[in-house]
């Protein structure tokens, strides 16, 4: 098994600096670190107030900048209204994307390690 | 054992957490009144602080700044309004500038699951060990 070596508790804590630093409001949000995975849920959106709303281009490098943080060896993100499109690898807010589309909505570990 | 401490002027929401925090083997003091809080703190090491933030006498960001003079734990704001932390808000900017931005505070909406409050708990102080 490749564990990582950082403790959890320092992954959560760098995650929520991320998403402090990037105005995400954390009352929507959940994530845990098991094993150097980063687990996120609920919904990602701005401090209620910040005039500038979260496009594709941001929620990607936000989701990046997770996987490559120090300690992170995987990223399992499930959001309520974003989605990661399978096939060409962006995000798009829920309502845009196709339904029928199978391979939408959950980013798996395996992408993440793929990509490190 | 973790212990939490809990400030919220709802008795009901007060004995719910108490006892969901008891079963996943967290130490949990839980009080309705601002003083009996500070009571608490000063004579009890406390890992985690939950605070309501929507409070009649002193709002949980108040508390919280009051906590800020000394080293303190993670605390974990509750809430039920969801523009609490609205960037209009003087006072939750100043702390969303620091005390947010080191990581060590994070919030919940209400309602929320069993789960979600204990995946943030988690997040912040790492589980409650075992269940006794």
């Amino acid at each position: 098994m490749n564990y990582s070596a950082v403790p959890d508790m320092e992954i959560n804590l760098n995650v929520r600096k991320l998403f402090v630093r990037n105005q995400i409001d954390l009352g929507w949000l959940s994530h845990h670190a098991c094993r150097g995975t980063v687990y996120i849920h609920g919904k990602l959106q701005r401090l209620p107030g910040f005039p500038h709303p979260l496009t594709p281009a941001m929620v990607e490098t936000l989701f990046n900048e997770i996987g490559d943080s120090f300690g992170v060896c995987g990223l399992v993100i499930e959001l309520q209204n974003w989605q990661h499109n399978g096939i060409n690898g962006d995000w798009r807010p829920a309502q845009d994307v196709d339904a029928q589309s199978p391979d939408v909505g959950l980013r798996s570990a395996q992408d993440a390690l793929r990509r490190s | 054992m973790k212990r939490i401490l809990a400030l919220d002027d709802d008795p009901s929401i007060m004995d719910f957490i108490g006892k969901v925090l008891d079963s996943k083997g967290y130490q949990t003091f839980t009080t309705t009144d601002c003083a009996e809080f500070f009571t608490l703190f000063r004579e009890h090491p406390i890992d985690l602080v939950l605070l309501d933030i929507c409070m009649p006498v002193k709002n949980g960001l108040e508390v919280f700044k009051d906590l800020c003079g000394a080293k303190h734990p993670p605390v974990l704001f509750i809430t039920g309004d969801f523009g609490a932390f609205s960037t209009e808000s003087k006072t939750a900017m100043e702390l969303w500038k620091t005390e947010f931005a080191e990581g060590t505070a994070d919030i919940i909406y209400k309602p929320f699951t069993v789960a979600t409050l204990n995946e943030k708990i988690v997040s912040l102080i790492g589980d409650g060990g075992d269940v006794p």
